[in-house]
């Protein structure tokens, strides 16, 4: 079998699991984490594209994915939008401040520098919704916000509202996943990609630095932001919580721990994030980030590049045998499994 | 006319001057070689031809258009093409990637076109394989089409250097040093690599230490000195020059 042939199988496998999973679910709270899993999947792919794509950060991510949630929130219950304008209205916001910050931003920061814009930027834009209590409900938040209304009925199949916020969850995350692998092959893509692996060499071979990275970082808060619309028609409430460093954690534990510049690495990161939530639930919050805390510690010490990237080459290796010896970590779990067995009989 | 021509050109770092009222032109065509000093300027100039520095005064003329304050990338839309002292490449990429990631010039699908795939963007994609295949032929890579650039011994890392440098598709190329680090097997290679480059109708300015790679290629050079310029001819004008050797073997300034 060839890596090929073996990432088109895991990628079947992986659409098998997310087509089924609901069935196998049986409570709507159990279907509620999936659709989590999907739009936080869909946020750590958007910040990644700074991470992993640009070789940036930004730590306004969770600024960005809170004004795609209040837009959406805002415009559909106090002007009575259509639900779907409103999503499509918070993509729209989101890449125009996107676009704005970029362009301030991006033409002379890089880094550390950029960090530190964003992060200010995320301040205050969590001073406004906390303040502006007219517009955003100040600290109680916007309740009551509407579900997309789902009226699909194709061929006799009606669509049940739980399982449809799922299906368009998981729509969006696959026609995210397909954007941004055709991005990374695109003349833009490769124009990031070049700006990321040496500046100077790409400007002297014709790539404007700042023109890309604008581009790049707009698509990334516009993606952001329709995280956030859909999380708050998800979740029926909006609050100034979102726009807290936690979301900001969270996404970068899923960008982290799942692996960054990879496609699978934000989604498996997404649902180990969620699954492993669930199960402390009991615990309480503080309890909760310290397990956290030392989950993205392991992660870092024993799988630097993330658990999906890991995973990739380790079964690359076990495939093929030709691609470089995975390293570390992956190796010793590969060697004791019954699957590295197999690799140590050869 | 000249294809590149520096005028009056002076840059000040602070109260230090590090170009001193630099004259300067190179015709199309030529193999044009800079020396100078450690510290003389050469590679100041060469920046300040570029746009990575903005010229203290004086002009930058290229095809006759004045490209001074341009930004790099700017001047590289103009097929002017440099390269870094310190080896550049996409270290992280493989020689082929390397290659279809400088060939931004080249290119020019949009982003519809590689979502959908459609005609344009793949026959693009075909063009851009074969250029890759032509380019690795011309610099002596083609077995190394999939290696890492990381894994590149120190000369193959130069090839790809040129090879990059050249998918940009250039008019003129600048070349800082490119024999640094070479074998002298290698120099002989690069030197006839040069010359092949010249004969496809890319004009070369090249900085280089090496004398025997300058004295070999160079149909014209210039020797800077604190910033100066204070020789200027073909090799054996250079080779001869009082100026020239007391710079090198540390006689009095200016004697």
């Amino acid at each position: 079998m060839t890596t090929t042939n073996a990432k088109y199988l895991g990628l079947v496998a992986a659409l098998a699991v997310a087509i089924i999973a609901p069935f196998l679910l049986t409570s709507d709270y159990d279907r509620e984490i999936l659709v989590l899993i999907c739009i936080f999947a869909i946020a750590g792919l958007s910040l990644d594209i700074i991470m992993g794509h640009m070789g940036q950060f930004s730590f306004g991510h969770a600024a960005v994915f809170g004004v795609g949630a209040y837009t959406s929130a805002i415009l559909s219950l106090r002007y009575g939008v259509p639900v779907w304008w409103g999503i499509l209205a918070a993509i729209a916001v989101t890449l125009l401040a996107g676009f704005i910050l970029g362009y301030v931003a991006l033409r002379r920061t890089r880094e550390f520098e950029l960090a530190i814009i964003t992060f200010a930027l995320g301040a205050i834009v969590l001073s406004v919704a906390q303040a502006w209590h007219s517009l955003t409900g100040g600290m109680t938040g916007l309740h009551r916000v509407p579900a997309p209304p789902f009226d699909i009925s194709a061929g006799g199949l009606e669509l049940r509202s739980e399982f449809a916020f799922y299906w368009l969850a998981l729509a969006v995350l696959i026609i995210t996943i397909y954007a941004i692998h055709r991005f990374t092959n695109s003349r833009i893509g490769r124009a990031v990609r070049s700006i990321r692996e040496n500046e100077d060499l790409a400007s002297s071979i014709g790539v404007s630095p700042t023109y890309y990275y604008v581009i790049a970082f707009t698509v990334a808060t516009g993606l952001g932001g329709l995280a956030g619309a859909l999380y708050g028609h998800h979740l029926g409430f909006v609050n100034a919580g979102m726009l807290r460093l936690n979301i900001m954690v969270i996404m970068l534990m899923i960008v982290l721990v799942g692996g960054s510049g990879s496609l699978g690495g934000p989604v498996l990161g997404s649902a180990i994030y969620w699954l492993v939530s669930e199960q402390l639930r009991a615990l309480g919050e503080e309890y909760r980030f310290l397990i956290f805390g030392g989950i993205l510690l392991a992660s870092i010490i024993f799988l630097p590049r993330g658990v999906f990237p890991s995973l990739a080459s380790t079964a690359s290796w076990l495939f093929e045998g030709t691609a470089d010896r995975p390293s570390g970590w992956s190796r010793f779990v590969a060697q004791r499994s019954w699957l590295g067995l197999f690799v140590l009989k050869r | 006319m000249p294809i590149l021509e520096l005028t009056n050109l002076i840059k000040d770092f602070g109260g230090l001057r590090a170009l001193d009222n630099v004259n300067l032109s190179v015709e199309k065509g030529e193999i044009f070689g800079l020396i100078g000093p450690n510290g003389s300027g050469k590679t100041t100039l060469l920046n300040v031809i570029t746009g990575f520095l903005p010229p203290t005064a004086g002009d930058v003329l290229y095809k006759g258009q004045s490209i001074a304050g341009l930004k790099p990338f700017q001047i590289a839309k103009e097929k002017l093409i440099r390269t870094f002292q310190i080896t550049s490449v996409f270290t992280n990429l493989t020689v082929e990637e390397n290659i279809l990631h400088a060939s931004h010039l080249k290119t020019n699908s949009t982003i519809w076109g590689s979502l959908f795939t459609t005609p344009g963007y793949r026959r693009e994609e075909r063009q851009l394989q074969e250029r890759v295949t032509e380019l690795l032929a011309f610099t002596g890579l083609e077995d190394k089409r999939n290696s890492s650039a990381a894994n590149l011994g120190a000369g193959e890392q130069r090839d790809l250097e040129m090879a990059v440098a050249l998918a940009a598709d250039p008019e003129m190329m600048l070349l800082d040093e490119p024999a640094a680090g070479m074998t002298a097997e290698e120099q002989a290679k690069l030197m006839r690599l040069i010359e092949t480059v010249r004969d496809r109708g890319i004009t070369v300015m090249v900085i280089e230490h090496n004398m025997k790679v300058i004295m070999g290629i160079c149909t014209r050079i210039m020797c800077l000195n604190f910033g100066a310029k204070i020789a200027e001819g073909s090799a054996e004008e250079i080779a001869s020059n009082e100026a020239v050797i007391s710079a090198y073997l540390g006689g009095k300034r200016g004697a």
